[in-house]
């Protein structure tokens, strides 16, 4: 009876063993060469949303709320903060990026799909972050298990610019993780 | 083998208190496991309900109260989103596809739903799972209901089966749409969310059947047949909530701000995702509470287990010293006492895990009904086998008191006692 009981666990616990060695193995391979990187090396160089400004009125500071030229100003800020270019040399490069985690898909207890963004608040508060500042991380392989809301992970992965289905976006950064991990600044 | 067979023996004659101690850890593990078991499983199923939607759009409420609402039919929406909006926002260049969700009606304790084939085309569980139909077909005309695979089995409709739906989310017979049936033209396989317990109209169907109903009641004299409201304009006016698909993930929070900046009325939209995690995060203390309330339950069992071995040394000082006459060591009667623990313990566990199963068969109907939500019976897990083996572990080393005790008493009395 005891014996019985007892087998269950140890083959268990050995089973827990060897899963994380392997996955070790693989993180030790992954780790070659990734590429530590920055929200602000996701921007391409030279790209500056003031120049979209600047290159629609000079005026700005004397619109007044209610101006429908303020409207437009605003329509045109927000379409291309919806768009925003992506740096294409960092396509297929493994890189690790830290930063907040919104849930998209999980279980309840890890999660297989969730954004990264680099502020906290990204959500409701403010206006949302340039698409070049959000990454779409996919972890089905190995679901990351989730603490609690907006947590602050690093994430090693290749990154891609996945194109959207529609062509009025420009492409958007996805990240198959390789790892997921809790930040520690 | 002897010595077991002693053993066994020696704990037959002592059957109450040896079946007492039992009972007591077998429950205790019975509620640690159980508690497990039921937050891990409703945590699975809430997350398993909705998948690879964006975003859930309703009129401005609480973020938790719109997904248990629009998703799992608990509780209630305060007011509705106007159907122009819902045609402003799916028209946004990013929406890939919307389903419009209108809720209220009901049909014998089943919830009514209207809305649009783009349901069945778009809306996923458990990860990328569709719904597919088991027989039948998708709505064609006004009257046309689509049933979930719970309401057809426990009410036992067929296709083609014509149904009444109840006004209000309480089916009473006074307040019944009895003039204007439906006809049920397909009936869905099993998801174990809750599609299974929903029946599905058309938004026109919906709004046919609501024609003739003003003022809160059902106009006198107003009545529109039929066939009559087939003429009418059946756009509907409003509708509950509803589920959006982007081009692209990435594009989640521009959408949700577009949509909670709508100017011509207050709509919220939330990624069911985010939301879910929040309410973890909510309910996370709770369960924690719980959890190690039924972590203290284990060990008031064990100890309750080692006191009666305790008080049963004493009585049993006779017995050790017949054992040792007829050869046993100390180390024997050491033994003989931890076996013991530990052989009550795996008793304990074998009778916790069947009575949590009896438990669990019996309250999965009720929570199925109650919450909409699956609860599966599988094997146990590798956290809950660690769990038992902590158990058991816990029990050996709890078993070692007594035992050094009987190990000391029986080398001190050796063959002759002074009781």
């Amino acid at each position: 009876m005891r014996r019985t009981a007892v087998l269950p666990l140890i083959v268990a616990l050995g089973l827990g063993l060897s899963e994380t060695r392997t996955l070790a193995a693989a993180d030790a391979k992954a780790t070659a060469s990734v590429q530590d990187i920055e929200w602000k090396h996701l921007v391409p160089p030279g790209y500056d949303p003031s120049q979209l400004v600047r290159k629609y009125y000079d005026d700005v500071a004397k619109l007044k709320d209610d101006d429908p030229r303020a409207e437009r100003l605003a329509e045109a800020l927000r379409r291309a903060w919806e768009s925003a270019p992506v740096v294409a040399s960092l396509d297929n490069k493994t890189v690790k990026l830290s930063g907040f985690l919104v849930s998209l898909e999980g279980d309840g207890k890890a999660v297989s799909e969730f954004l990264l963004v680099p502020y906290f608040g990204a959500c409701i508060h403010v206006p949302p972050p340039p698409s070049n500042q959000i990454v779409l991380v996919r972890t089905r392989a190995r679901p990351y298990k989730i603490s609690h809301s907006f947590e602050r992970v690093s994430v090693t992965g290749r990154l891609r610019t996945e194109q959207a289905r529609n062509d009025l976006a420009s492409a958007s950064y996805v990240i198959e993780a390789a790892r997921v991990e809790p930040h520690a600044p | 083998m002897a010595i077991l067979a002693l053993a066994l023996r020696s704990v037959l004659s002592r059957r109450l208190t040896a079946s007492l101690m039992v009972l007591s850890i077998a429950l205790s593990v019975m509620l640690l496991l159980g508690v497990e078991r039921l937050r891990t499983q409703t945590r699975a199923s809430f997350a398993n309900t909705i998948s690879g939607t964006d975003l859930i759009v309703g009129a401005r409420t609480g973020a938790t109260a719109l997904l248990l609402h629009a998703v799992f039919r608990i509780g209630y929406a305060t007011t509705n989103v106007s159907w122009a909006a819902y045609q402003e926002i799916a028209r946004h260049p990013r929406v890939r596809w919307t389903i419009p969700l209108s809720l209220g009606d009901s049909h014998r304790g089943f919830a009514v739903l209207g809305t649009t084939p783009e349901y069945f085309r778009h809306y996923q569980y458990a990860r990328d799972r569709g719904l597919r139909l088991a027989a039948g077909a998708l709505f064609d005309d006004v009257y046309d209901a689509v049933l979930g695979a719970d309401v057809a089995r426990e009410l036992g409709y067929r296709l083609h089966d014509s149904i009444v739906i109840a006004h209000g989310a309480v089916d009473a017979d006074f307040t019944q749409h009895a003039d204007k049936p439906f006809r049920v033209v397909g009936i869905l396989t099993k998801t174990g969310t809750p599609v299974d317990r929903t029946v599905h109209v058309t938004l026109a169907g919906l709004e046919a059947v609501h024609l003739d109903w003003q003022a809160g009641m059902q106009a006198p004299g107003a009545a529109v047949s039929a066939d009559e409201a087939r003429r009418h304009d059946l756009t509907p006016r409003s509708i509950t909530a509803f589920l959006v698909g982007l081009d692209s993930r990435t594009a989640v929070f521009h959408a949700q701000r577009y949509v909670n900046d709508y100017r011509r009325e207050p709509l919220l939209a939330i990624l069911p995702g985010v939301v879910l995690q929040e309410l973890w995060d909510a309910i996370g203390v709770a369960e924690q509470a719980l959890l190690a309330v039924s972590g203290l339950v284990a060990l008031v069992g064990l100890s309750g287990m080692v006191t009666a071995l305790l008080t049963g040394l004493n009585e049993r000082r006779r017995e050790m010293a017949v054992l040792r006459s007829v050869g046993a060591r100390p180390r024997h009667v050491l033994a003989l006492i931890v076996g013991e623990a530990a052989a009550l313990a795996a008793a304990g566990l074998a009778l916790g895990l069947a009575l949590l199963y009896l438990g669990l068969v019996a309250a999965r109907a009720l929570i199925q009904t109650r919450l909409g939500l699956s609860i599966e019976i599988g094997l146990p897990g590798l956290h809950e086998w660690v769990l038992l083996g902590i158990v058991l572990l816990a029990s050996v080393i709890a078993g070692l008191w007594p035992a050094i005790r009987a190990y000391r008493y029986s080398l001190t009395d050796g063959m002759t006692v002074h009781v």
